[in-house]
């Protein structure tokens, strides 16, 4: 079962890739959003990455897609310890 | 021993629905967030302001600011048609400088009116034998549905419920469900409702949580009036619409379940409209201090006849009705006041009240409106008062609504795109706030305005639409690339010659 990324997390993405990225749970037909990071930006919003019932989606100028997606897929399959 | 239904004693029902905890946790020292004592000095002490006074308040309201209650209430007290007009059309900037060119349509879609309250009002109430009760099957709001999406062309639905335990939060999920599976084939691509959205009792929080997980758009709950002796007159205590503070705080219920979007709203003609405008504020200034997210729209109803409604008989009550001129300075205000919010002016007004009010800032309404249960797949066009919550005033159908608006400049949009894409919540509020929601807006109702005309309009219709669509590219090209990129303008337009090929629900 997928992870929700930590907000520390979508930051240091949204910085270090230079893009808006924002968390969502799909409900039914829609997606619900949860947590984002990185300035809004008058992009076209691009479902990059979906793990389970989380989506993830970004605007971006340009983007290495494969590093991000492989980024996402580690924090998503992160075990939580307790 | 008064019942619910055949089995249920009126009182072990209201008992098991009503959870004191999941409000009571709000009140400070035992009170809710309305002061009516308070709200009313508001309005006594505020004087008619000077011109620059109320240019003040207007440029915090034009910087997408909320407005305090104080500011409101002296707004109330301009006497002077000019500085009223100068009102209005500050509003309306307000409007275009958040939400652009565009109407948002819907429908709504009455599921049950089957009812337990007794709001002396409303034609639902369980004392009106000359209503006509019906509660749709699942296979029924497919059909209503698919009438909506397919023969209108609608893309958003307003889900309305009756307050009854046959009508519980497992049966407005399974409606939710039904609604978003229908898909129907059409002219050159398919439509289908692409965000229900529910208005329905008030519920608590684990029933909240189900309509969250199939799925719901706005949850819309109006406390009808805010004053609470009229609240307490109107709704008598033994029914469950009784209980003020149960349906004050269902929006903080429904954020708690994980909702991301409430509205609120009240029926004006309950009481003097000043204090429940005041009402209004407050309740959006609560929700944006406790979670961060005000209303996502307002609905401002006036009262209309309804069924063998005692409120009519009453003349003491006819002094609270309001009069067109102060309709369209309350919706005025409230784009003011609250000017990140969505407005709904829906098909009760007549025409020329809609034709006036919807410039003033509103941004969403319906057409093709039918409140008869079952009525959209029965295809009725006349209106029966035994049959219905209360009489609409206007019946014009989608198609002439937006031909209507399209002769006036204004593109009528289907965007959904938010719920595409996760912007919805505090996201979205955000971008409301900064005044970047509207480029999206321009863009998304380009794409779904031409979607609509070629699967539903006339040639009549289609022709007075191209018209609009070219002046919203127009504008959309001399914005590239101040505000819109390079590649967005040429995703858009991509987008654009796809949909015109039958592809569907493509966004920005």
């Amino acid at each position: 079962m997928a992870n929700e990324i930590s907000t520390f997390d979508l930051e240091r993405l949204a910085n270090s890739y230079q893009i808006r990225i924002w968390q969502c749970r799909k409900l039914g037909r829609r997606w619900s959003f949860i947590a984002g990071a990185g300035p809004e930006k008058i992009l076209p919003s691009q479902l990059i990455y979906e793990a389970g019932d989380l989506g993830f989606f970004v605007q971006a100028e340009s983007l290495d897609e494969p590093a991000l997606i492989e980024e996402l897929k580690k924090l998503t399959s992160k075990s939580i310890c307790c | 021993m008064q019942l619910v239904n055949e089995k249920i004693p009126a009182n072990s029902w209201i008992n098991s629905v009503i959870k004191p905890e999941e409000y009571e946790r709000y009140l400070v020292d035992g009170k809710d967030f309305i002061d009516d004592d308070k709200i009313w000095k508001q309005i006594e002490a505020a004087q008619e302001p000077s011109l620059e006074r109320v240019r003040e308040i207007l440029a915090k309201a034009y910087d997408i600011k909320t407005l305090s209650p104080e500011e409101l209430s002296t707004l109330i007290k301009v006497k002077d048609p000019a500085v009223w007009q100068e009102m209005f059309e500050m509003a309306a900037r307000i409007k275009h400088k958040i939400y652009d060119n565009r109407i948002i349509t819907f429908a709504p879609l009455y599921c049950s009116n089957y009812c337990v309250n007794n709001c002396l009002y409303c034609g639902f109430r369980s004392d009106n034998t000359h209503e006509k009760r019906e509660r749709l099957n699942m296979d029924q709001i497919k059909a209503e549905a698919e009438a909506i999406a397919g023969r209108i062309g609608h893309k958003r639905v307003i889900a309305v419920f009756g307050e009854h335990p046959d009508s519980d939060g497992d049966y407005i999920a399974e409606a939710i469900k039904s609604i978003y599976e229908v898909s129907v084939k059409t002219r050159k691509g398919h439509s289908e409702i692409r965000r229900v959205n529910v208005n329905a009792a008030p519920l608590c929080v684990d029933d909240l949580r189900k309509l969250h997980e199939v799925g719901i758009g706005t949850y819309q709950v109006f406390q009808e009036t805010y004053h609470h002796e009229t609240y307490r007159k109107l709704h008598p205590a033994n029914t469950i619409k009784g209980n003020y503070q149960w349906r004050l705080y269902v929006h903080h219920r429904a954020y708690e379940a994980g909702i991301d979007d409430v509205a609120i709203g009240c029926l004006f003609g309950l009481y003097d409209w000043r204090f429940d405008l005041m009402g209004l504020l407050y309740h959006a200034i609560e929700l944006e201090q406790r979670f961060g997210v005000g209303p996502h729209t307002i609905s401002f109803p006036r009262i209309t006849p309804a069924s063998n409604s005692p409120l009519f008989k009453q003349s003491d009550h006819q002094k609270y009705f309001v009069s067109d001129e102060d309709f369209k300075k309350i919706v005025t205000l409230i784009r003011l006041a609250v000017p990140y919010t969505g407005l709904i002016i829906t098909a009760r007004e007549r025409k020329e009240v809609r034709d006036d009010v919807l410039f003033v800032g509103c941004t969403q309404t319906d057409a093709s409106t039918v409140i008869g249960i079952g009525g959209y797949a029965k295809n009725t066009s006349c209106q029966n008062i035994d049959e219905q919550q209360f009489m609409l005033g206007d019946t014009r159908s989608l198609e002439e609504l937006i031909h209507d608006l399209a002769k006036r400049g204004v593109i009528t949009s289907f965007c959904t795109a938010g719920y595409r894409c996760g912007r919805t919540g505090d996201q979205i509020m955000d971008m409301l706030k900064k005044g970047h929601e509207k480029h999206f807006c321009k863009l998304n109702a380009i794409l779904t305005y031409r979607e609509w005309l070629d699967d539903f309009a006339s040639d009549e219709t289609r022709k007075a639409g191209e018209e609009v669509i070219r002046k919203e590219i127009e504008e959309v090209k001399k914005q590239t690339p101040s505000i819109f990129s390079k590649k967005l303008y040429d995703l858009t337009m991509s987008y654009y010659e796809r949909i015109s090929n039958g592809e569907r629900d493509l966004y920005i």
